[in-house]
Parts: C-alpha cells; structure tokens; sequence
C-alpha cells in the first residue's frame, strides 16, 4: 500500500515541476496562477485597540442639562395671551390721558404683562414684552417688527389700544429655549 | 482655554449689535425727510437688512427686531420693554436715531438657543 502512495507521488510531483518550466518560459501570466497554488505563509501584524467614541462619557453636569427636546410639549397659546394682555391694558389706561407720566406707566405696564404670561407656567419659554405709548396729535406712527426664530415653536401676539388721547402698543413676544 | 471663546460666542454683545442696527438705519433713511408713500419700503429694509447682518455673525441666537418710525411733529412717544429669560446669555439692545423730520427707534432682542 505504502509502494503505491509513494509511487503515484512520484509521478505528480514531477508533473508540477515540468509544468512550472514551461509557464515561465510561454506565458508569465500563469505564474500567478502557480503561486496562488502554493500558499504563501503571510506574515503580518497588527494590534487591535478599542477606542471609545468621542462624547460617549460625559460628565454629569452636561447630563443633566442636555435634554433634545426641540418642539414644545404644550405650544403658547396666543389667544389666551391675547386675552390677558387686553384685559390688562385696558384697564389701567381707561381714564389716563397722555402726559410725561406715561413713561412710568409703560414700564409699568410691560412688567404687569411680562408677570401676568409668567403665571400661565409655559415650560421653557423665554418671554419679551414690548410696550409703546405715544400721543395722538396728527402724526403718523409706523411700528414693524421681524424676526428669525423657529415658527414651529415661538410666536407673539400683540394689541392695540387707543382712546383720545394717546395710543399704546403692546406685543408679546414667546420664543421656546431648544 | 476652550471654554472661554465659546462663551463669547454664546453671550449677547451690546456693542457688536449697535453699530450693525445703527448701519442700517443711516443706509437707510440718512439724509432723507418724511414721506408717507415711502415709509413702508423704509421700515422693511431697515428691519431686514438688520437681520441678515445679524445672521451674518453666526451667532446661536434667535433675534427679534422691532422698529417704530415716527414723524416729528410735537407728538411724544414712550417705549419700555420687560423680558423673562437668561440674563448671562441673552441681551437687548435700543438705539434712538432721529434727523430733522423723523425719530427712529429700533430695538433688538437676542435669545441664546
């Protein structure tokens, strides 16, 4: 059994041999094909190292104050905000006419307006109460206001009060902290 | 070391802010007198133009801009403005131009996001 092995060896080993001879000299191309037959031992080494990722352990500072909440839970209600605002102003301008004195009472009705949304507990929402008296005599007043916000979120509501003499504008700014 | 450029970056500088609201103002109604058909056109290029400046800056800021144009004629006019937000970020700034026919005001708000 042991003769035959040997012999039916011998024989192949030899076929390879001739074979090689005549690629090398005839075709170049098939030696790839000669070395893809006998593997060659690939050395290499590389070292794997786990990196975190970057961000992935914060401290619990920053934990406490990222919260990804972009769009308001409960939207500010203009409306309502309107209601107040009107209620407020009419109030307290009813009888008054226009003197020096209506600065104080400007400021005053900006921090009653600001107070008053204040209650209605808006989570993060950042409140500007702009308020502006003038006096009416004949001239023309133009009040324009823009902004770059998010619409999805802030908003403003505004009114207009007016009675002999003087005009008040307030405008209720809310604009949401993302 | 890091910490302090990001935090100018997240504060509202008065200054920076004033001379771009009083640029747009001047560009805009400098050396003109009243006129109610051009009033209009007045107010939204004074509004707009100091907002894209302000964009401009590249701040993380949402802003509003109010502007009041009113004729000089004898009649007053009072303005007050009362906020609810974070005082170390966010920040108002009002400037008061007037020429010999018209008085300018014109506020803006920055909020930090």
């Amino acid at each position: 059994m042991q003769k035959e092995e040997k012999q039916s060896k011998g024989p192949q080993e030899k076929s390879k041999s001739t074979i090689r001879w005549k690629m090398s000299k005839e075709d170049p191309q098939r030696k790839s094909r000669t070395s893809s037959q006998i593997p060659i031992p690939r050395r290499f080494s590389f070292t794997q190292t786990k990196k975190e990722p970057r961000g992935q352990k914060l401290p619990d500072r920053d934990e406490k104050l990222i919260n990804y909440q972009i769009i308001p839970e409960r939207r500010f209600s203009t409306e309502r905000a309107h209601e107040i605002i009107k209620d407020i102003v009419d109030e307290r301008l009813e009888s008054v006419e226009y003197s020096c004195s209506c600065s104080g009472i400007s400021k005053e009705l900006s921090d009653c307006i600001r107070i008053a949304i204040k209650k209605l507990l808006y989570d993060r929402y950042k409140l500007v109460c702009y308020v502006a008296i003038g006096q009416l005599k004949d001239s023309v007043v133009n009040c324009s206001s823009r902004a770059i916000w998010s619409p999805t979120s802030d908003t403003f509501t505004e009114y207009i009060y007016k009675n002999r003499s003087l005009f008040a504008v307030c405008i209720l700014f809310a604009v949401y902290k993302e | 070391m890091d910490e302090d450029p990001s935090a100018e970056e997240t504060t509202f500088v008065v200054d920076e802010i004033t001379t771009v609201i009083k640029e747009a103002v001047e560009s805009t109604i400098g050396n003109s007198s009243y006129q109610h058909s051009q009033i209009n056109q007045w107010m939204s290029s004074i509004v707009e133009s100091s907002l894209s400046q302000l964009t401009k800056l590249g701040k993380p800021f949402k802003y509003i801009v109010t502007c009041i144009i009113l004729q000089k004629n004898g009649a007053g006019l009072h303005t007050a403005s009362s906020c609810f937000w974070d005082n170390s970020t966010d920040g108002s700034c009002t400037i008061r131009w007037e020429n010999k026919t018209i008085y300018c005001i014109a506020s803006v708000f920055g909020l930090a996001i």
